[in-house]
């Protein structure tokens, strides 16, 4: 028969794999002062032990609740996201750079539109990877995971709406500049797809079938479509492949279950 | 007593905050002081009191402070943060109004 002290190691141990130590620390002083007021009731140190660890709670229920209410710096989430919006004005930039096409008073607003519209679904995929980045490091409230998913279906939205204009004021330009309004050339097709994948994120964000993490990780296909979409027919195929590879491994680490990241401390993280 | 889940929920901070306003205190004297003040109809799920204390701790409106029991071993105590006793003051006023209007609800329905 184990020892009091050795059921209450065996319990700290059990209880470290879900909280820091400072909590454990804190929680071992609660079940000591519960046990001892059952022994001096009469009860056995065992029988003490046990009614006052179900009276406490397990590891993993503590920790939900401590991840309902857990501050966290976001910093893995603000730099993926200055990452992402980087990413976009990069690529943007390079794309107007290198066109050298002449701009008419279609083209122009053509461009606007739809870089903001693929710009903003960039966006929707850097909410998803700052989401898989901070996964690793520290849980999310469900509050949260509900937000970010709100906010990357609000910006396909926008998206969606911004390459759609784009898109036919594109059509109004080549007319005027090739006397035909569709082709299916590499990027008008490209910009279709893209526009597909717009609205159907939109409205699998609006669908409650679609969990909101699994919503985010989804997100970060998004930016695979785009850049297949958008940078592929005016970009290199190893930079493209190097972005695409990138975002697989993102995308893997969404889908990864939680057991995976060994993450130390979920409770007043900093 | 079983409570619902949700005024568990919404009473726990009020309760640990109003325990707090009479003295500092740590995890288990203030379960404890919520089992004798209600006869033991409102039992809480002590890991659940902790997540709360902390909630409470990073709001500003409690402060902790580790500090040697009598055996020797650390104990975490909490006290009241001038913000937690302005956050108490909105919520006294919130239940008081709450339950009186469904005192004088009740009062008038009252099954005889």
């Amino acid at each position: 028969m184990q020892s009091l002290e050795q059921l209450i190691s065996n319990w700290r141990a059990d209880m470290r794999k879900n909280l820091d130590a400072e909590s454990v620390e804190e929680l071992e002083h609660h079940l000591r002062d519960a046990i001892a007021s059952q022994v001096a009731a009469g009860k056995s140190p065992e029988e003490a032990f046990q009614n006052a660890v179900k009276q406490l709670g397990g590891g993993e229920a503590i920790r939900t609740e401590f991840n309902k209410v857990q501050i966290t710096d976001w910093w893995a989430m603000k730099a993926s996201f200055v990452f992402a919006i980087l990413i976009v004005l990069l690529a943007t930039t390079g794309l107007i750079r290198f066109s050298g096409r002449p701009y008419g008073e279609w083209l122009g607003p053509h461009v606007a539109a739809v870089t903001i519209g693929f710009f903003a679904t960039y966006i929707a995929g850097g909410l998803g990877i700052a989401f898989v980045v901070e996964r690793v490091f520290s849980g999310f409230a469900a509050g949260r995971v509900q937000a970010a998913a709100r906010a990357a279906t609000t910006y396909s939205g926008v998206a969606a709406a911004f390459t759609a204009i784009g898109t036919i004021l594109g059509m109004i330009w080549a007319k005027q500049a090739w006397g035909r309004y569709w082709a299916w050339d590499a990027k008008e097709t490209g910009a279709f797809a893209v526009l597909i994948w717009q609205i159907l994120f939109y409205l699998g964000g609006k669908s409650p079938l679609l969990p909101p993490r699994v919503l985010l990780t989804l997100a970060i296909f998004g930016n695979m479509v785009l850049s297949l979409g958008w940078l592929a027919p005016n970009m290199s195929y190893s930079i493209l492949i190097a972005l695409l590879a990138l975002h697989a491994a993102f995308l893997a680490l969404g889908f990864a279950p939680n057991r995976c990241f060994n993450r130390p401390s979920e409770a007043g993280s900093r | 007593m079983k409570l619902d889940k949700e005024l568990v929920a919404a009473s726990s901070a009020p309760l640990i905050l109003s325990i707090l306003a009479e003295g500092d205190s740590y995890g288990y004297a203030i379960i404890q002081r919520v089992k004798d003040l209600s006869g033991g109809d409102i039992e809480w799920t002590d890991g659940m009191l902790y997540p709360v204390l902390h909630w409470l701790e990073s709001k500003g409106q409690v402060k902790g402070r580790w500090e040697k029991a009598e055996s020797g071993r650390r104990r975490r105590y909490y006290s009241l943060a001038n913000k937690g006793r302005k956050a108490l003051d909105e919520q006294r006023a919130q239940w008081n109004l709450v339950s009186s209007t469904l005192q004088k609800l009740w009062r008038k329905h009252a099954i005889a």
